[in-house]
């Protein structure tokens, strides 16, 4: 009875594969448990008990939502600052290769060059308010 | 009315030390005299809320019976929260019990 009640609580969280197990694993514990504490002396009688006491496993799994949003929006949150600090690493590495191999640009396009990287210099700092701003956005939630 | 009290009751059944979820609901259902007799799955959605948001620290553990158990306990930030949100309960209760003291119930209401 337990195994089923977990099997469905587990088809109930199939939208957060690392938080189900978490959890499948800790409702086990708290329904054997409380089976073993269960004064009634009939086995799956104590087991349907705790099992209605322990509630509909949609209702707990539909709380479980806001849980598992909130760690995919960290989740997120995180990547994003690692897409920001690779595009700076790139950029940064990018530059000491052009200065490196001594890398000049003719004078016609010289006007087009210096365009270029104010675009680059203040995208990436326009990219990096807008990721802070979202870390701590999310940080705040 | 108890579920928008819920993150409290953990935080203060937490209070006395480190629980697993089964040990947190026998101390809700204990402290309270019974009185909160919620189901107990709610508790789990709970405690999984209060760790992201950095109110508790779980931990996993292996308990006598040989099945992994994650254990919680209070953070300094679970702390601090209970205590303030301690000290707006009281702030409230109080309110009550003053605006109730003041106020009889009539004998012939219209």
């Amino acid at each position: 009875m337990i195994q089923n009640y977990l099997a469905q609580l587990a088809r109930e969280l199939d939208f957060d594969r690392s938080l189900s197990r978490c959890v499948l694993e800790e409702v086990e514990d708290h329904l054997c448990e409380a089976v073993a504490a269960n004064s009634t002396g009939n086995d799956s009688e104590a087991q349907r008990q705790v099992i209605a006491n322990f509630g509909n496993a949609r209702a707990i799994a539909s709380e479980f939502v806001v849980v598992s949003l909130a760690r995919q929006s960290r989740r997120a949150g995180v990547a994003a600052l690692l897409i920001i600090l690779s595009v700076f690493i790139a950029m940064k590495a990018r530059i000491a290769w052009y200065a490196a191999t001594q890398w000049a640009i003719c004078d016609d396009m010289r006007a087009v060059g210096s365009l270029v990287g104010l675009i680059d210099r203040y995208a990436f700092l326009s990219s990096l308010v807008v990721g802070l701003g979202a870390w701590f956005y999310i940080r705040s939630r | 009315m108890l579920k928008g009290h819920l993150d409290m009751i953990v935080l203060a059944a937490l209070a006395a030390g480190s629980a697993h979820g089964y040990a947190v609901i026998q101390e809700i259902k204990r402290r309270s005299g019974g009185a909160f007799d919620l189901p107990e799955g709610t508790i789990y959605p709970a405690l999984h809320r209060l760790e992201q948001a950095g109110l508790l620290s779980g931990r996993w553990t292996t308990a006598d019976s040989g099945r992994r158990r994650r254990v919680y306990t209070l953070t300094k930030a679970g702390n601090r929260a209970l205590a303030d949100r301690h000290a707006v309960w009281k702030q409230f209760s109080d309110a009550i019990a003053g605006l109730l003291a003041g106020s009889r119930p009539r004998e012939n209401p219209a």
